[in-house]
């Protein structure tokens, strides 16, 4: 202790002092001991529990919805597809400029400026500059290589197809829920079990997964198959819109069926929609009228009354009624014929459509045998399509005389299109109604069916007989002759029956002078495959079902035919291009009125020995360059022939060549670019 | 007089306090490291060190001269620092509601943070000069300068309001009075104030309420008041509210176990459970990514530090050099202890920062500038005069 000589301080105070030192440093290591207990507390004896009242408040079930299911048609083309698209979003505080950047973004990427900058105004840290958006603004934001900007993944709806089928489809929001049609009618289905998975959380509940994600598109809502056929569908939407557009209608829906399955070929609307820019179309625009929607259907409903008339055995295929010269007064009712007859036989009044013997057959058949069977044909109750919205039709008990004559050509009661449709589907099925389906399939993400249409018989409606005989007399409604000679076709016989309806006006009761306009066939005549109903509304240039919506109906049978692999009923009259179907009406219209000749009824038999003995259906290969892809596939599907598509865009070469002789159903290769 | 020596010689080498040195830049390191990772913005570990840099050429300098110098200009820096805190609310910044800070251009001075060194320095010297080896023990009137040296900065302090700033002060003060010697029936007296403190907050908080006893203070406090204590006594009763901050660290500690789930892997903080992270709690940071034996690091590196400064009190030169050293000592463990002691859930919660850990330059530079006071006294116990 030599050092301490010097100091100031005198011993005894040293030593107080040191011991308050030491007193000191014992005081602080027993407070520091307390804290080393309570951590050896918490973490070693306690760690369980706060271990897991740590997992509690960070780990949270994150919800993860299923990416939703596609949409098929009945060969597994994809008509609904969903896809990830890039939403930009921008936090704005970043941004040196927000105004100036606004008004450069609202010009790239088509926004309205002013209301971005409202939106980038509000936002302060994230507004939305644009959700879903296309690949070239994502590009031109990308390029900017701003801070300010980010990019989100959101599934978006897409309709490959565009218009096709659209009103079948519906549309699914950008929330990706359906709204309308098979999208809303299968919503639960295509949207999928939503998975959920471990995720971590922050304070703030934002969602952050660190690890452990499950890609979203990796799960998937089920899949919808549907029975529409894209090619058929296609056509019809075709014709259907040209036959609207040249009557000057306000709208037209039309039907395929497969009568003996029950099956919708195709359902169309007019006008379409694309339901990829849903924006641009106005709601009432998307609905499927053919399917949801009831009208009073007209002439067409004549063919039911025979067949009852002549099931019940009320009347026979040779008796005669005496059409009254185009007027007869039914109580204080007068019932007018488009044209005066005086005696017909049922064949005969449905040929010419007579009114007022068809509402004579009617009141034979009496009041409750005609509410019976259009009881049995299916008529005021719901075809059962599954779809949200879906009419019935009323059909009033005729409890007057002039209900039951009115109802006998088709009006003071409603039906749907589809409804209409699957009741011919029942004359040319022998008799058996079959219900009409749109969905074959839906099957999840594991292949697992969750619900699958088969054809189902409904009931027996009718004899075989009855029915045959009801179609042959049908067949004569295309003859010269009958009401519509414009749907009759060259190498397919065609039985079928126009309606031409007044519309009731809902203002001022009654009956309006609109018209709806209407065609329904079946071909070929001697085993149908497919039931065709093409409805005009409100046309204006004609106002008759034979003159407006027959050639409509021809032009579609013409192209279904063939693609269904129907053997012709006839042989068809010389000429390289006979067998190879043409879709343009107009050529076919002039073959058909140059070679118009006696070739009436040639019995079902003898067709088909003659068309076993033809060459194996030899087809000639259409000149498709130069032709749209969708148009293009249309031309072959309808000569019979399987496209193999490369590429998109129009046709730049095809194998084999056209004009070439090939097997029916044989592949063509089209190699396809975009345009230039 | 008042002359500014920067001496060096080379005896001083041989006392130099290695030990305090070393766990000074030991917990400093660690500082650095764990705040890259509680705040996740480079920004915020580069501005610390920045600050460490600044801290420790103050405290070489501090160092360099000799310590005497500071007895001298006690009142000076203690004055000075006392209108810094008072020029505060003048022109201060204003933030959350208190003015704390001087913003000059990018830097943020926090003059409380600096007024302990004032306080430490000015009670050191009142010890040095009053002492009279003919009566060692302070009785009531002798305390009156040194209660006034505390209360007053406290005071100002507590008005901007900073408490916890204010608390440290008075609780390092109080330390180094008692150190001072008072007479031993003041120490009694406080004892006795002490245990019925302690007494109330038993009968009114701890006791079980069901048996409908009489409440002795508690009936005449506000909720809030009583909310606070309860929150403190229980911090589960009441996790989303007031206690949220008190369970949040617990289980944030608690969940570290004992190696911790790995820097930057916490979840508590990783996902901003827990508010202040970088600053009041940082300490339930280190726990959490580093488990139980890293917090049994830092608390054997703090307890170094004080056995450190202790050692230079012990071995001090004269009493200023001692009352220095213990005054330091004492400012750091009621940090330490009050922080620590807050985040694991022993004490109730309060702004305090830990030292050399917490982010913020002033409370930083303060604490190393401290530090160089008590290794300077280290250096110089065996100087003559």
């Amino acid at each position: 202790m030599k050092d301490l000589k010097g100091l100031s301080a005198p011993e005894p105070s040293q030593r107080w002092m040191r011991l308050r030192v030491r007193l000191l440093g014992a005081i602080f290591f027993a407070l520091l001991c307390a804290v080393f207990a309570r951590a050896v507390e918490l973490q070693i004896f306690d760690r369980e529990r706060l271990e897991s009242m740590a997992r509690d408040q960070y780990v949270r079930e994150i919800e993860m919805p299923a990416r939703r299911g596609d949409i098929f048609d009945r060969r597994g083309v994809p008509l609904a597809q969903s896809v990830e698209v890039d939403s930009i979003w921008v936090d704005p505080s970043l941004l040196d400029d927000p105004a100036q950047m606004a008004r450069i973004l609202a010009k790239k990427l088509n926004l309205d400026a002013k209301e971005l900058a409202e939106r980038m105004e509000r936002g302060r840290r994230f507004a939305w500059v644009k959700r879903q958006a296309r690949p070239e603004d994502v590009a031109f934001v990308r390029s900017l290589k701003s801070r300010a900007f980010g990019f989100a993944k959101e599934p978006r709806r897409f309709y490959p197809q565009r218009e096709l089928a659209a009103h079948v489809l519906g549309l699914a929001g950008m929330d990706g829920h359906g709204l309308e049609g098979l999208e809303l009618a299968f919503d639960d289905e295509l949207t999928g079990e939503v998975s959920r998975i471990d995720g971590f959380r922050d304070a703030r509940g934002r969602k952050l997964l660190t690890q452990g994600a499950i890609n979203p598109i990796d799960r998937q809502g089920a899949s919808v198959t549907l029975t529409i056929d894209r090619g058929l569908q296609y056509v019809t939407e075709k014709a259907l819109s040209r036959a609207v557009v040249e009557a000057k209608g306000v709208a037209g829906m039309a039907v395929v069926l497969d009568p003996k399955t029950g099956e919708l070929l195709a359902l169309a609307n007019y006008p379409g929609f694309n339901p990829n820019t849903p924006k641009d179309t106005d709601h009432h625009q998307l609905r499927n009228r053919a399917a949801l929607d009831t009208f009073e259907p007209g002439s067409t409903f004549k063919s039911f009354v025979v067949a009852a008339a002549l099931e019940e055995g009320v009347i026979r295929p040779d008796d005669i009624f005496y059409c009254e010269q185009g007027a007869w007064t039914v109580g204080r009712h007068t019932i007018h014929d488009s044209h005066p007859h005086e005696w017909l036989t049922p064949k005969k009044v449905l040929q010419v459509s007579s009114n007022i013997c068809a509402a004579k057959i009617a009141l034979k058949l009496g009041a409750a045998n005609l509410a019976k069977y259009y009881a049995a044909f299916g008529f005021g109750q719901r075809a059962g399509l599954a779809l949200p919205g879906e009419g019935k039709g009323t059909v009033p008990y005729p409890r007057a005389d002039i209900y039951v004559a009115t109802q006998a050509f088709g009006q003071g009661l409603t039906a749907t299109a589809v409804q209409l449709a699957a009741a011919y589907g029942a004359l040319a099925n022998g008799g058996v109604l079959m219900r009409p389906y749109l969905v074959s399939k839906v099957t999840d993400p594991d292949g697992v069916v969750l619900l699958e249409n088969r054809p189902t018989p409904v009931r027996r409606v009718i004899s075989a007989r009855t029915a045959k005989t009801v179609v042959s007399m049908l067949e004569s409604v295309v003859e010269n002759g009958g009401t519509a000679p414009r749907a009759r076709m060259d190498a397919y016989r065609v039985a079928g029956k126009t309606g031409t309806a007044q519309k009731a006006d809902p203002v001022a009761g009654g009956y309006s002078d609109k018209r709806i306009a209407s065609f329904i066939g079946m071909v070929p005549a001697e085993d149908p495959r497919a039931v065709i109903l093409v409805v005009v509304d409100e046309p204006k240039t004609d106002v008759y079902g034979g003159l407006v919506a027959a050639p409509a109906f021809k032009e579609i049978a013409e192209a279904a035919m063939p693609y269904l692999g129907v053997t012709p009923s006839r042989p068809v009259a010389a000429g390289p291009e006979a067998t190879a179907v043409s879709v343009n009406p107009k050529s076919a219209a002039a073959r058909r009125a140059s070679s118009s000749g006696p070739s009436v009824a040639v019995p079902a038999v003898a067709v088909a020995a003659l068309t076993e003995n033809a060459p194996a259906g030899d087809v000639r290969v259409p000149d498709l360059s130069g032709k749209a892809g969708r148009e293009a596939i249309a031309r072959l599907l309808a000569a019979s022939l399987e496209p193999r598509v490369e590429g998109s865009g129009r046709v730049v070469s095809q194998s084999p060549p056209a004009g070439t002789w090939v097997a029916r159903g044989a592949k063509v290769r089209l190699d396809m670019e975009p345009r230039p | 007089m008042a002359v500014l020596q920067v001496r060096f010689e080379r005896k001083m080498l041989a006392h130099v306090p290695w030990g305090l040195i070393f766990t000074t830049l030991a917990i400093a390191g660690i500082g650095i490291y764990n705040l890259a990772s509680a705040a996740r913005v480079p920004t915020m570990w580069m501005s610390q060190s920045a600050y460490l840099g600044v801290g420790l050429i103050a405290m070489a300098a501090v160092c360099l001269v000799d310590y005497r110098f500071f007895h001298q200009w006690a009142p000076v820096l203690y004055g000075l620092n006392l209108l810094a805190c008072c020029a505060l609310f003048v022109i201060g910044h204003k933030a959350k509601g208190a003015v704390g800070w001087f913003v000059i251009g990018p830097l943020r001075l926090q003059p409380a943070e600096f007024m302990k060194i004032g306080v430490i320095l000015m009670l050191a010297r009142y010890y040095h000069d009053t002492h009279r080896p003919s009566e060692p023990s302070y009785g009531l009137v002798r305390l009156i300068p040194p209660l006034l040296i505390v209360l007053v900065p406290a005071a100002v302090i507590v008005i901007q309001p900073d408490l916890g700033t204010s608390m440290m002060i008075l609780l390092a003060s109080a330390t180094v009075i008692l150190f001072g010697r008072p007479k031993l029936w003041i120490v009694v007296a406080l004892a006795m104030a002490l245990l019925s403190v302690s007494v109330v907050i038993w009968n009114d908080f701890v006791r079980d309420p069901s048996d409908n006893h009489r409440t002795l203070i508690r009936h005449a406090m506000k909720l809030h008041q009583q909310q606070r204590i309860v929150s403190w006594l229980n911090p589960e009763a009441d996790v989303r509210g007031a206690s949220y901050h008190a369970v949040q660290s617990m289980i944030a500690v608690g969940s570290g176990e004992l190696t911790g789930k790995g820097w930057r892997q916490g979840t508590q903080t990783g996902l901003s459970f827990l508010p202040e992270q970088h600053t009041d709690f940082i300490f339930s940071v280190w726990a959490e990514e580093h488990g139980f034996l890293a917090c049994l690091l830092l608390l054997l590196l703090y307890g170094g530090m004080l056995l450190g400064s202790l050692g230079v009190a012990f071995g001090a030169r004269d009493r200023f050099g001692a009352f220095v050293a213990v005054g330091v000592a004492a400012m750091i463990f009621w940090h330490v202890f009050q922080n620590i002691g807050m985040v694991i859930g022993l004490l109730p919660v309060t702004g305090i920062t830990l030292p050399l850990m917490s982010y913020g330059g002033s409370s930083l530079v303060s604490v190393l500038i401290s530090l160089g006071l008590v290794v300077n006294v280290g250096m110089r116990r065996h100087m003559f005069t």
